[in-house]
Parts: structure tokens; sequence; C-alpha cells
């Protein structure tokens, strides 16, 4: 039987500040399938890096345990350090005055790229990620994006079987943003497992198949991505514009609501309504109050994973309080 | 991948990271060639024996300012670039990267300050003695070894505590002295005189000498190989430390 691409169990993390014990990760349990792409959601302080850092092997977990493909974290470091790569991205983590290039050449070693690979590999990920033409400039020299760039093309180096991705796209422009998107998404069509932590969720919902919300450093929700979104309460958000009389929306029928308050001035009015699901009678619905309406105007949109997230976040925030 | 590939690999980068800074450039020019020039006129322009003994003393000063201004720096400057945490996560063997670094960060000054003082000795037509050239390529090969040692044994020991940058400076002129590059050891305080059998290049300076005179002192070299052994066994331990520190309590800065 294959091994699970991470397999973490009751993993807690803590740390000392002062006298106090900060818990950063209380009895974290869960499970990556060979070949498929989690997100790691959650707010600032919510334990995301604290979880990286750990299947990363950078940082030794309080109790608990994880492992990556059948090797612990722990006591067969080097053996997980040979599966998974990692990219924390961000401006630091390079060497500033050496070349794209040297930069690309070094980590490879490190990482057990020998120089025959290296030689073969280093200007097809440069050329991959749209770095040829700086490759000789200092790293000191490139923006934000190219840098995060370079950090994508050393994770991608050593052709790792588990990628752990902390926020690949901040700093990319939409279409490298994209772009990368895509090479993820391939890399997972070859096999490799990604753990993705991101606060854009544009990237969540082009690639993750499942969905873990981590909140205060537990695990909140572990859904696939269609039932994560689902847990917002309803399928569509439908906007309504129109001219004269504002309608009446009392009493909506049931499986509609209205998202907030319509607005309106004398010249015409916007109302916006969520479906919980639907059917052929929610057009009926729509069409029966909105009957004695002038409508100038309909869009209708699915509902956004941000509105998923958002409404299970302040779920948890209120059981909490 | 082969051991000395790692090694090798780590060495020429470390290399390049100097080159990009002209720091090199003060420590493997302008620092020897100012002592050699006070040392010389001094001694009011020695010959022979004792130049030789002077040119070996500006040799390892400038290779100990090398040491101690680039090779005990690297994890420091590793922390502050951010990618101390890629070279203690890599597949490869963290202590053998580090070695290649902290040869890498030391040898291009080195280079450049034999070439310094060959060239200063060459313009004041100061002829120097080396009855017994092997045996002083092999001192001069054991203390650049020593000196690889020692910077993997400080820069870990620099990286555990704040006061890195002062301990260097602080430890620049001391070592000078202990070693009897600038004065005799004899000359020293017996209070601090046994000191100077724990620095290496005190006993590299004698073989130097020795060697350049016609009579290896083999027991100086022999000192060298057991102090740098020493230092080696210290450096690995103490970034053993760090490792330990940084995975447990997560409280070294990292990528």
């Amino acid at each position: 039987m294959t091994s699970p691409a991470v397999e973490v169990e009751s993993l807690s993390r803590w740390f000392r500040a002062g006298k106090q014990r900060v818990e950063a990760l209380s009895r974290v349990s869960f499970q990556i399938e060979p070949g498929s792409i989690v997100a790691l959601l959650g707010a600032n302080g919510a334990g995301k890096t604290t979880m990286a850092k750990i299947l990363a092997t950078l940082l030794l977990p309080s109790a608990g345990s994880a492992r990556i493909f059948g090797h612990d974290v722990v006591r067969e470091a080097a053996a997980c350090r040979r599966l998974a790569s990692v990219v924390f991205g961000g401006e630091r983590g390079l060497y500033p005055q050496l070349s794209g290039r040297d930069n690309l050449r070094f980590f490879g070693m490190l990482a057990g790229v020998n120089r025959r690979e290296g030689r073969h590999r280093v200007p097809i990920l440069l050329e991959q990620v749209g770095l040829s033409g700086a490759a000789d400039r200092r790293v000191e020299t490139y923006s934000k994006g190219m840098k995060q760039r370079l950090h994508i093309a050393i994770g991608f180096l050593p052709r790792p079987q588990l990628l752990l991705l902390d926020e690949p796209t901040v700093g990319l422009d939409p279409l490298e943003a994209e772009r990368l998107r895509g090479a993820i998404d391939q890399a997972r069509q070859e096999g490799v497992s990604v753990l993705l932590t991101s606060h854009y969720l544009l990237d969540v919902e082009r690639l993750a198949d499942r969905v873990l919300l981590l909140d205060r450093g537990s695990i909140r929700e572990d859904l696939h991505l269609t039932d994560f979104i689902r847990r917002a309460g309803y399928a569509a958000v439908v906007t309504v514009r129109g001219s004269g009389c504002m309608p009446r929306l009392d009493d909506p029928p049931p499986g509609i609501s209205l998202a907030n308050e319509p607005t309106g001035s004398g010249s015409g009015w916007e109302v916006t309504l969520r479906v919980q699901e639907w059917s052929p009678d929610v057009f009926a619905q729509l069409a029966t109050l909105f009957a004695t309406s002038q409508v100038t105007d309909v869009q209708v949109r699915e509902v956004r994973l941000e509105e998923a997230f958002a409404q299970a976040a302040s779920q948890h925030s209120g059981s909490r309080g | 991948m082969a051991v000395t590939e790692v090694f090798v690999t780590s060495a020429r980068h470390q290399m390049a990271v100097v080159r990009a800074h002209p720091l090199f450039l003060v420590l493997g020019i302008l620092q020897p060639l100012a002592l050699l020039l006070v040392m010389f006129f001094a001694r009011n322009r020695p010959i022979g024996a004792q130049a030789t003994a002077i040119a070996t003393a500006v040799l390892l000063m400038s290779y100990w300012g090398a040491t101690v201004w680039q090779g005990a720096g690297i994890l420091r400057r590793e922390r502050s670039n951010g990618t101390l945490g890629a070279s203690m996560r890599g597949v490869r063997s963290p202590v053998l990267v580090l070695a290649g670094k902290s040869l890498g960060a030391t040898l291009l000054p080195a280079l450049l300050t034999a070439a310094t003082v060959a060239t200063t000795l060459a313009l004041l037509r100061t002829p120097v003695t080396i009855a017994a050239p092997g045996w002083y390529l092999l001192g001069l090969v054991s203390a650049i070894l020593s000196g690889t040692a020692m910077g993997l044994l400080l820069c870990s020991l620099f990286l555990l505590t704040r006061f890195g940058p002062q301990l260097a400076s602080a430890l620049l002129y001391p070592v000078f002295l202990l070693a009897g590059l600038l004065i005799p050891p004899d000359f020293l305080p017996p209070a601090v005189r046994w000191l100077g059998w724990f620095v290496s290049l005190r006993w590299a300076q004698q073989f130097l000498v020795s060697a350049a005179g016609g009579a290896p002192d083999l027991g100086s070299l022999g000192l060298v190989g057991i102090l740098t052994c020493g230092y080696i066994i210290g450096g690995v331990a103490a970034f053993r430390r760090i490792d330990h520190l940084v995975r447990s309590r997560g409280n070294l800065e990292l990528g």
C-alpha cells in the first residue's frame, strides 16, 4: 500500500514566551494523498508557517508525529528532505550578491542535484520561470516578483515528490501568477503532492482539491473544496438593478435571502440576494419578486471561496466567544 | 554526489560571495602591504632569515584577519540573508557545506595576500631564503586548513552569541600577540603566555620559520594538526548545538 504523501497525527507545537507557554499547534491530524493539492488556510498566527516548518524539518514537534511518504520528520529528517521541497518565498532567502543562476546552482547542490543534472536543469527552469534574460544579473537587482520566481525555480529544481508552498504567488503580476498556477497544476498531474498555504484564495480556488482550515493551532475544517465552498450556506449571489419604485422584499421566498440592505436613490436601486441552491423554481420565484419592478440589469455569480472562508472563520470565532 | 564535490562547490560559492564585496581587497592587499612596510622599515630593511620571518608573520597575520572578518561571519551573514534554513535543511551534510564555505571565505584573501607579499618584497629588492620550500609549502597549507577549522568553530560560536562582531574585533590583536606574530611569545606576561599554546598560528609560525631555515620543526607541525582537529571537533559540536536550538526551540531566525 502506498504511504500518504503527508501523515500528521496529534501534532502539537508550543513555544516558551517568558513564563508562558504559547501553543502554536494543538493536536493537529490530517493526511495528504499522493498527487493531490491541499490548501492550508487560516488567519495570521493560526499556525500555518509552524506546520510548514515542521514538515520542512526546520522545527521539531513538541508532541505527536509527522511523516512524509512514511518517513518520520524527526528520526528520518534526511529522507524527508530528499522527498520534499519547500518554498517560503519573499525578499530574503537568496544570496543577493550572486546571480540568479549561481543561486539556483548552489541551492540545487544543497538539495542533492549533482553538477551534470544541474547543468541540464538550471537553464530549463530559468526559462520556465521567465528569468533566462536576467539569469546572470545579481539578485539584489531583481524585483520582488523576480525573486519570487527564483524561489519557485529553486523549489522545483530537485524534482520533489512533495512541494510545500508558502504564499507562492506573492509579488507576482497576474500573468506570472497564472503561469505559476499552471506549473503547479502540471506538477500535480505528474504525481507531485502539494501543501499550499496562501492568503490568495484565488490560488486555492484554482488549484486545491481539499481545504484545511487552521484556527488558533487547531484544524477546524477538513473538506473537499466544493464542500468547503458550500459552507458559505448559499450557491450563488444575484444582483438586480432597476429603476422606478424599489421592489418589496420583506418576505422573500424560502431559499432566497437578502445579502444586504437594498440601496437606491430616486433614479435607481440595487438589490443583492443569496440563492441557497439552484432549481427551476428559483427562476420563477425571482420573476415573481420583481414582477412589478422595472429591472434594468441582472448579474449572477457563483459563491466565492472567500465568502466560505469568511463564513467559516466567523463561525469559529463566534463559537469561541 | 561525492563529498569533494559538495566541499568544492561550497568553497567556490563562498569565494563568489567574498569576491562580490571589496573587503577582500582590503584584507588581501592593503592590510598585508601596510603590515609589511611597517615591519620592514621599523627593523631597518632586514634581509635573509629575518626578512623571511617577517614575511611569514605578515602572511599569517593577514590570513588570521581574513579568517575573523570573512570566515567567522559566515553563519551570521547567512542568518541575515535568510539562507541559513536552506543550508541546514539541505540533503548534503550542513557541516561539510560550512567547512567548504569556511575555506572559500579565506582562500581568496590568502592567495591575494601571498601575491601582495611576494610583489612587495620584489619591489623592495629584499630576497627571502627558504631552505626547505617543500616543507614551507606544507606549512602554509596546514595553516590554511587550520584557519578553515578555526573559521568553522568561530562562525558557529558567533551565531550562539549576540556579541559576535564585538568578539571578532576583540580576538584579532590578542591572537597576533599570543601567536608570537608581532612580538616573541617570551615577551608576554607568564599569566597569559600559556594561552598561546592553543593558537595553531603560533606553531604554524614556528614551523614555517624553521622550514625556511632548513630544519623543519615537525613537533610544531604536529601541534598544528592536533589543534586543528580540536577546532574541528569544537566547530562540529557548536554547529550541532545550533541545529538543536533551531529545531527544538525555534529561537534562531531562519529563512
